[in-house]
């Protein structure tokens, strides 16, 4: 029974076997309903207490909230979560940077957290804190084997679960979901990479640290270890950003119509080869988004065939294209993978822009 | 962890509890006739078509006196607290219309 201590603390107090044996206490917490799945460190008073000293802000701050299910969400429930996802106390920064993000208003969490369309949460890390904490932004990127990463973003999952009611089958209505929503962080690698950081393009000095979020579909390999220009590296890369069937090559949801499709946004992440045959041949990032928003389209009738339009093919729509974003701004380059092999991933947005934005936050260390 | 001197755990809960108290339900409408309507479309593919019949209906079978439309920028998004306090002044009731 939860009850608050003379600290206003929410407490609950554990006896019996629970409190002796370590296995017991996690299948308590099991019994609670606290867990994704995946066994769960007990947030015990000791431990939470050592994010909140790193955390160095008020226990009952609140961070922001879920108006529409009536959630608020305190830095003690975020402290609690990262203790029970596997965090160590110096991720907490991060931690608290990625739920402040999530509950801004113009990345709406109703929405992805709430929709069939599966939404996972890609939480990109970004600055010093990268090589601080030894969060992975090389080999094995969206894979296992750094704790960092790992608990890091199930931390943000077990927070959407267990505060903002983003429970599966309740108010997580998802379809098919993806992997990405037990754990969903990478870092970026600034320090191979020849380009300005993501968060600096954003509007961050250089040299911060900061978090971005991002509600969107699992990573799509992108392969071309033949081409040796921007150009043969970004028609692949183009190619797959315009795959029927993902969220922005469809419609329907939204009252703005002009464009035929919904347009959202879509990150692109390049790893090692791809990223040196690009700089090479001098190309900025703002190249590389003009180039993939120019040549990532389809034509009216490819999409009405993929049913992302409704409608017979009419004269004209082979001739007829639309593009799979409205702006080149609209298109994240993200530095990020291992530095051989000659791979990159297309992350497709959950929605539109106008259900749900990126945001980029600061991490205050 | 010994079983001998570990006596209780003490946990600090990672969840919390929806804060329902500021919700109410609006009075109800005691009739229909006369009444001012509001009709918001969630912009779902099927919402407006939807909502085209029950304005039929409304226009047909009760006599409401003023039916207004509105139709939300996207289907996940809460309504816009402006239309919420225009629909106060202007609307005696609501009826959202969720199609896909």
């Amino acid at each position: 029974m939860a009850q608050e201590d003379d600290q206003g603390m929410a407490v609950l107090e554990v006896t019996g076997r629970e409190a002796a044996d370590p296995v017991a206490a996690i299948e308590w917490c099991y019994r609670q309903g606290w867990t994704d799945g995946l066994p769960v460190i007990p947030p015990t008073d000791e431990r939470v207490g050592a994010f909140l000293t790193e955390i160095k802000r008020n226990r009952d701050e609140v961070l922001g909230g879920v108006p529409e299910r009536r959630r608020f969400v305190t830095v003690e429930q975020v402290a609690a979560n990262a203790v029970m996802a596997g965090c160590l106390p110096e991720y907490a920064p991060v931690v608290v940077a990625a739920v402040e993000a999530i509950l801004q208003p113009v990345f709406n969490l109703v929405g992805p957290s709430a929709s069939l369309g599966g939404s996972g949460i890609l939480l990109v890390v970004h600055g010093p804190v990268v090589e601080q904490l030894q969060i992975n932004c090389r080999n094995n990127l969206f894979g296992p084997g750094n704790r960092a990463n790992a608990t890091i973003g199930r931390a943000l999952r077990l927070v959407l679960m267990n505060t903002c009611a983003a429970i599966p089958g309740l108010f997580d209505r998802s379809c098919l979901g993806h992997p990405g929503k037990y754990s969903y962080c990478i870092g970026e690698n600034a320090q191979d990479s020849p380009w300005v950081p993501l968060h600096v393009e954003r509007g961050c000095a250089a040299g911060t640290s900061a978090v971005t979020v991002f509600a969107c579909e699992g990573p799509r390999q992108v392969r071309n270890s033949v081409s040796q220009t921007p150009e043969g590296v970004l028609t692949t890369i183009a190619d797959v950003m315009s795959s029927l069937g993902t969220s922005l090559v469809t419609s329907g949801s939204v009252a703005e119509t002009t464009t035929g499709t919904r347009q959202g946004e879509i990150a692109v992440v390049i790893a090692g080869e791809h990223m040196q045959t690009i700089a090479q041949h001098g190309w900025s990032k703002r190249d590389v988004r003009r180039y993939l928003a120019e040549q990532a389209r389809r034509t009216v009738a490819d999409i009405k065939r993929g049913g992302g339009l409704r409608g017979e093919v009419e004269p004209g729509d082979e001739q007829t294209t639309i593009p799979i974003v409205a702006h080149p701004d609209d298109i994240f380059i993200i530095a990020a993978g291992g530095n051989e092999g000659a791979m990159s991933a297309v992350i497709p947005s959950w929605g539109p822009k106008v259900s749900s934005t990126a945001v980029t936050w600061p991490v205050t260390l | 962890m010994s079983t001998d001197n570990v006596q209780k755990l003490v946990l600090i809960a990672p969840v919390n509890e929806a804060q329902t108290e500021h919700s109410t339900y609006a009075p109800r409408p005691t009739g229909l006739h006369g009444k001012r309507v509001g009709l918001l479309d969630n912009s779902k593919g099927n919402a407006g078509h939807f909502l085209d019949m029950v304005a039929a209906i409304l226009h047909e079978q009760y006599g409401f006196s003023n039916i207004i439309r509105h139709q939300k920028p996207s289907a996940s998004k809460p309504v816009a607290p402006a239309v919420i306090e225009e629909w106060q002044k202007v609307c005696d009731l609501a009826i959202v219309g969720v199609g896909d």
